[in-house]
Parts: structure tokens; sequence; C-alpha cells
């Protein structure tokens, strides 16, 4: 892999060539933030007739931007802070793709939460998102972790990522959901 | 003690809270970035009403949307109302829609954690 050569641009070029459904590029501010839902919603509502599709749609949208938010306001990303959300349909299915920077060194602990989370069916995701929910909130105010059960959980399908070294200190990490239309 | 009450955001609920008859609601969309911010207050007046709550309270959850963080925020209003329900009658009310499972499934999770009444209310006809 040729890490000088990575582009955000050019990988998100490349993944909204086909019909998109909803894609984005930019700052994710607070204002953004507000933006994209926004536009997200008012797409949902114009395109989508079945009700239970547009909910959960924006449901995952909702919990995967702000992930992407609550992880950007991290100092550490110094102007790193690009990131694109693409919506995808194809064949009865819907993806929903996330991209953005992240230090490298904090790849092995994202990649074990994933890959605990992939690890578990339908009712153990349930017990887990309930026992993490029975403790209540933490002292230190974050998210305990219901992020990535919740979206693995609400979509009912395994979780897709990738990371791609950019250079000695930054990674790009791509996250996909996927989940059927029925 | 006075009631609670806040009017709705795009993303916060109506949340209205009757000290004198016991009859609360949380309703629309709870998704804010910074949800414990957002219910702290809340929480607080709970408190104080838990020290001398009406002899039957009655919450009506009506949520379109929530996020994670506000669902560790409803547990513990939840847990509040658990402690009402110690001295005086508490039901809670799940409201959802017949076509959003995963806000049926919400309910499910929080009647299996809780120890209180919760009844689940299918909304019909959402569209």
């Amino acid at each position: 892999m040729n890490v000088s050569t990575f582009d955000i641009k050019q990988r998100y070029a490349q993944l909204t060539k086909g019909s998109t459904v909803f894609s984005y590029l930019g700052s994710l501010s607070s204002a953004d933030l507000n933006t994209v839902l926004k536009s997200i919603e008012l797409l949902l509502t114009a395109n989508y007739s079945s009700k239970g599709l547009q909910k959960k749609l924006f449901n995952l949208l909702i919990e995967i931007t702000q992930n992407l938010y609550n992880y950007l306001k991290s100092p550490v990303l110094e102007d790193r802070n690009e990131v694109f959300i693409v919506v995808l349909e194809c064949e009865n299915t819907h993806k929903i793709i996330t991209g953005n920077f992240l230090l490298t060194r904090e790849i092995a602990s994202i990649r074990s939460r994933i890959e605990m989370v992939n690890a578990l069916n339908n009712e153990e995701l349930k017990e887990l998102y309930r026992g993490i929910l029975d403790v209540g909130i933490p002292s230190h105010g974050g998210g305990a972790g219901l992020g990535l059960i919740d979206l693995a959980r609400k979509s009912g399908r395994k979780l897709s990522y990738s990371f791609e070294e950019i250079d000695d200190k930054f990674s790009f990490f791509t996250l996909e959901v996927t989940f059927s239309n029925s | 003690m006075d009631n609670y009450t806040l009017i709705p955001t795009p993303k916060t609920p109506r949340l209205y809270f009757n000290a004198q008859n016991g009859e609360f609601e949380i309703s629309g969309r709870s998704i804010p970035e910074n949800s414990i911010e957002f219910y702290k207050p809340l929480l607080e007046w709970l408190d104080e009403y838990e020290r001398n709550p009406r002899s039957e309270t009655k919450l009506h959850v009506n949520l379109e949307y929530f996020n994670t963080s506000s669902s560790k925020c409803l547990v513990e209003i939840l847990r509040k109302l658990e402690k009402v329900n110690e001295k005086q009658s508490v039901k809670v009310f799940w409201h959802y829609e017949e076509e959003d499972e995963d806000m049926m499934e919400s309910g499910e999770d929080f009647k299996k954690i809780l120890k209180l009444p919760i009844e689940l209310v299918v909304v019909k006809g959402g569209g």
C-alpha cells in the first residue's frame, strides 16, 4: 500500500459513483451535524413511502453521525476532521458507509470492540445491550459503547470495517452498516 | 412543588411533569448530543418528587426517535420512578408506532431491566 496517496475526496468520489441515496463530505461541527440530519430527514420523507424503512434509516444515521461528531471533538485529530457519510441502495439492501481519520494507536481498541459485537448473535446482542443499559450513566459522562451494539442490533447484520494507514500517526477508518429493506 | 415542563425542539422531547396530579409525559424526539446535560434538571426534579409523590403517578413515553445516550438517561428516570413505586403506585406506558419494531424492542429492554409496571401501547396507523 502506498501510504502517501490516500485522498478522502478520491475515496468519496469512488463510493458515490453509483446511485447514492445520500452523501456528505466535510467537517462535522455542531451546525454541520444539524444540517446533515435535517437534509437526511427531508430526503427520507420525500423519497420513502415505507414509514418503517424511513425510521430504520434515520435511527441508524442519527447514531452514526452523532458517534462521528463525538469522536471528532477530540483535539488529537488536529486538522484531520473531514468525514464522509454515504448511503447506498442496492438489491433490496441499504448500506451506510462512513469514513473518518483516527489515531493509528486507537485501531486495536476499536477493532476489538467491533469484533466483539460481530461475534454475537441477535439474542446475545440484546442481552449485552440490556446489561450495559442496566449499569446506567457512566461517571465520566461519555458513551459506554452502546453505539456499536445498537448499530449491529438495529441493522441485524455484521458490521464491516477497514483501517488504512495514512502516515506514522494517522489512519483512515471506514465503517459499513448494511441492512435489508424488508 | 412546581411542575417541570419543557417545550419540544427538533432534537429534544416535550417534557411535561405535573407534580400536582402525577401525570408525566416524554414525547417527540430525544436525540441531543449531550443527553446527560439535557436530562439533569429533570432527574433533580424527580429526586424532589420522590420525597412526596402523588398516590398515583403515570408516565407516558411517546418517542419517535431517541439515541443511545438518551436511553441511558431514560433508565435513570425510570430508576427514580422505581423508588417512587416503593411508596406509591407508578405506571409507565411505552407508546410505539405499529411499524416501528425497534421502538417496541426498546420498550421491552426497559421492561426487562426495571422493576416497574411498563405497558407497551401500540399506536396504529402511523402512516
